[in-house]
């Protein structure tokens, strides 16, 4: 025992703190809730939640879909607000889920406390279950931003709606985007090595691919699975891809991690025809350009995006490149169409009352959109009937949608120049 | 299906690994030898560590290693002006008492750094950030090695003070009898603060070092601060050889680990340590209460 001082600190305390302290650590990370203006019945303003990841894992692809949904509100109060309501305010309250589920359901509440009337997010799949899970008991319509768990629309809900592709969508459309560029280019480079990250986003995008991956003729010869918010190498995993000399590597993950991943390949010289994202976060990502301009190049993305071909798109990305002084990203078109879905029934529900908000949002028909597809329409389980994936690749340090041809803005560059000559 | 070129790949990923958790480990350990204090800001210097090399390469263009020459003294100065001020008023507090300060100042820093940097994950790009050697088919990523060779350089400097100075010789006296070490005449504040200070410097260095080839952003910290704190009980608490044993065997078993299917990388490391706490609960190295 320690003597003299008493506060002698053993291996139980320390133990026991460390895991308390690590529990909360975050959670305290939270920036103050502002207090709630009060409000009469008087229709003045229209109480809106934005909910994602603003600290914490996730917060820069949080932000940068929180940007996007601020923007799309900002416009319409510069517009004179919702006209059917007699030009009535959206007033955006931002809450900060730090990619915790926990912390996801509280902030849900406190918006719904707060007064808010229809509710946007939540980004982390794992989190956007519970917010809408609460959104639904409560009954407040709920349209999410971006998550692309399945498992979010298949309970049933009624109030929950997503514009963005689901993850069996997104994976499905994704891999027959790739067999028609692998078709394209004689069709031989069948194996597969697939790599993704654990949460609800991974677990579920990864299921439809694999499915999708089989029907489509390809190989998986290495399944990797990890833990994006804990790792700090992957040389390991990195070695088993290369013992196993895939043709395509495929990746679901976000930022930090999916870059560990590409510089560990490169640093393992693994040289395949083809590095390709699923729904990822970094490899269309203009910043990964900016860090990484030759590991960049020739990289291939299935992912949400704005539609090249639209007029309107155009202007919106002109707007925010304006508005925020940073490259327009596919998360920042995915909070401005979801804020413009929003904001479109708003105007006819012509009510603050949720379900009237409710029904508008169901019968959604928009066609002046900016991501790809003819309308957004939703069926009944919310999920937008016309939602579609582009394939996207980095060519001369720009991302282009190179598939499905319709969407297409460059043509596919497959198989990629062997690492060497990249590097070069 | 696993091959002895991807084992040896996993051990050598491992062990490199696990010098920089290592590293990490030491300032922890030093502060919760000499002071008894939980630092749970540690993380939170490391991130911060990794800031301030990210913006001398970026701004300065300085490289990472030379620029630990401005990182350690820097957060030396930091450390000790965060213990002067805030830590030292906490010492004869109960442990959750320290706990929810030191955990304090780290939300604090971790906030401050998301105002002031974004959440953004930024890297750098050094000339040498591709460079890398192949022995006997094993690639070791310069880098990754660069870090390695850096901590054991550190750790070996750190012990070398420890064993060899003054004023290591009063640290490891504070350490283990305050009283005594008073009643010699040490002035046991000025030795808490400069220990504290050490720590940051060691962890920021850590920071400086991984920045090479990882993604710094404002919660990179909790990443690397669970494995110190495992390392830290698994070596033995207050053992500094303890600390780098313990960090380079969970290097090595995670790299291990990581041949498992699924993301049970980490599940190894676990399974040790619950082993360690039950077979030999004072640590690998530690001495018995």
């Amino acid at each position: 025992m320690q003597q003299g001082y008493g506060r002698s600190i053993g291996r139980r305390d320390f133990l026991k703190l460390g895991l308390a302290a690590l529990a909360t650590s975050a959670a305290a990370c939270a920036p103050a809730a502002a207090p709630a203006p009060p409000t009469g019945p008087r229709v003045s303003e229209v109480k809106v939640g934005s909910l994602h990841p603003l600290t914490g894992t996730g917060a820069f692809e949080g932000n940068l879909v929180a940007r996007g949904v601020r923007l799309r509100i900002e416009e319409a109060n510069a517009a004179g607000g919702i006209k059917s309501l007699g030009g009535a305010k959206i007033n955006l309250i931002e809450a900060d889920t730090q990619g915790k589920p926990e912390v996801g359901q509280s902030e849900t509440e406190r918006l719904i406390r707060e007064g808010c009337v229809v509710l946007m997010g939540a980004f982390h799949s794992a989190v956007t279950i519970v917010t809408t899970q609460v959104a639904e008991r409560e009954g407040v319509p709920f349209v999410i931003s971006v998550a692309v768990s399945d498992r979010i629309l298949q309970r049933g809900f009624k109030y929950s709606f997503r514009q963005q592709p689901n993850a069996s969508m997104m994976g499905r459309l994704t891999v027959r985007a790739l067999k028609e560029v692998v078709d394209a280019a004689s069709g031989q480079y069948r194996r597969v090595a697939f790599i993704h990250e654990d949460t609800e986003m991974g677990q579920s995008i990864s299921a439809a691919a694999f499915s999708a991956l089989k029907e489509a003729g390809f190989e998986v010869v290495e399944d990797i699975t990890y833990n994006a918010a804990r790792i700090t190498d992957v040389t390991p995993e990195a070695s088993r891809v290369r013992a196993a000399n895939p043709d395509i590597i495929l990746i679901n993950g976000y930022y930090a991690d999916t870059l560990l991943w590409v510089r560990t390949f490169r640093d393992l010289r693994v040289s395949p025809k083809a590095i390709v994202g699923l729904a990822n976060a970094l490899l269309s990502n203009p910043n990964f350009i900016k860090e990484e301009p030759k590991l960049a190049e020739y990289m291939i993305d299935g992912n949400y995006w704005w539609n090249p071909n639209s007029e309107r798109a155009r202007r919106v990305k002109e707007a925010y490149e304006k508005r925020y002084n940073e490259p327009f990203t596919n998360h920042s078109a995915q909070g401005y169409q979801s804020a413009d879905v929003l904001v479109d029934a708003l105007e006819r529900a012509a009510s603050t009352d949720r379900d009237r908000i409710r029904e508008a949002l169901a019968k959604t028909k928009l066609t002046d959109i900016i991501v790809p597809g003819d309308s957004i329409e939703f069926d009944e389980t919310g999920q937008n009937k016309n939602a579609q994936p582009l394939l996207l690749q980095i060519l001369q340090g720009v991302v282009t949608p190179v598939a499905p041809q319709k969407y297409a803005a460059g043509r596919p560059v497959f198989p990629i120049p062997p690492l060497e000559e990249r590097l070069r | 299906m696993v091959d002895w070129q991807t084992v040896a790949q996993s051990v050598a990923g491992g062990l490199l690994l696990g010098g920089v958790y290592a590293l990490v480990a030491l300032g922890l350990n030093l502060i919760f030898g000499v002071m008894k204090v939980i630092n749970f800001a540690h993380g939170t210097f490391m991130m911060l560590g990794m800031y301030a090399s990210y913006w001398l390469f970026t701004l300065y263009g300085i490289d990472p290693y030379p620029g630990i020459l401005l990182v350690a003294p820097l957060f030396l100065l930091l450390g000790v002006l965060v213990e002067r001020v805030v830590v030292s008023r906490i010492l004869d507090a109960p442990g959750h008492d320290q706990l929810l300060v030191t955990l304090g100042v780290s939300l604090f820093l971790q906030n401050l750094a998301l105002a002031l940097f974004k959440a953004d994950p930024r890297s750098i790009r050094p000339l040498y950030a591709d460079w890398s050697f192949s022995v006997g088919g094993v690639v070791l990523s310069a880098p990754r090695l660069g870090a390695f060779l850096a901590a054991l350089a550190l750790a070996g400097l750190f012990f070398w003070l420890l064993r060899s100075t003054d004023l290591g010789k009063a640290m490891r006296a504070a350490a283990e009898e305050r009283e005594g070490a008073i009643l010699v005449g040490i002035d046991v504040r000025w030795i808490y603060a400069l220990a504290f200070g050490i720590g940051t410097a060691l962890v920021a260095v850590a920071g400086s070092i991984v920045l090479p080839f990882f993604t710094v952003s404002p919660s990179v910290g909790e990443t690397f601060l669970l494995m110190a704190f495992i390392t830290v009980v698994l070596g033995g608490l207050g053992s500094f050889p303890g600390a780098l044993i313990g960090g380079l065997l969970i290097g090595l078993v995670e790299g291990l680990g990581a041949l498992l299917p699924g993301s049970l990388r980490q599940l190894p490391v676990f399974i040790l340590f619950v082993l360690s706490l039950l077979v030999r609960p004072q640590g690998l190295l530690g001495s018995r209460q």
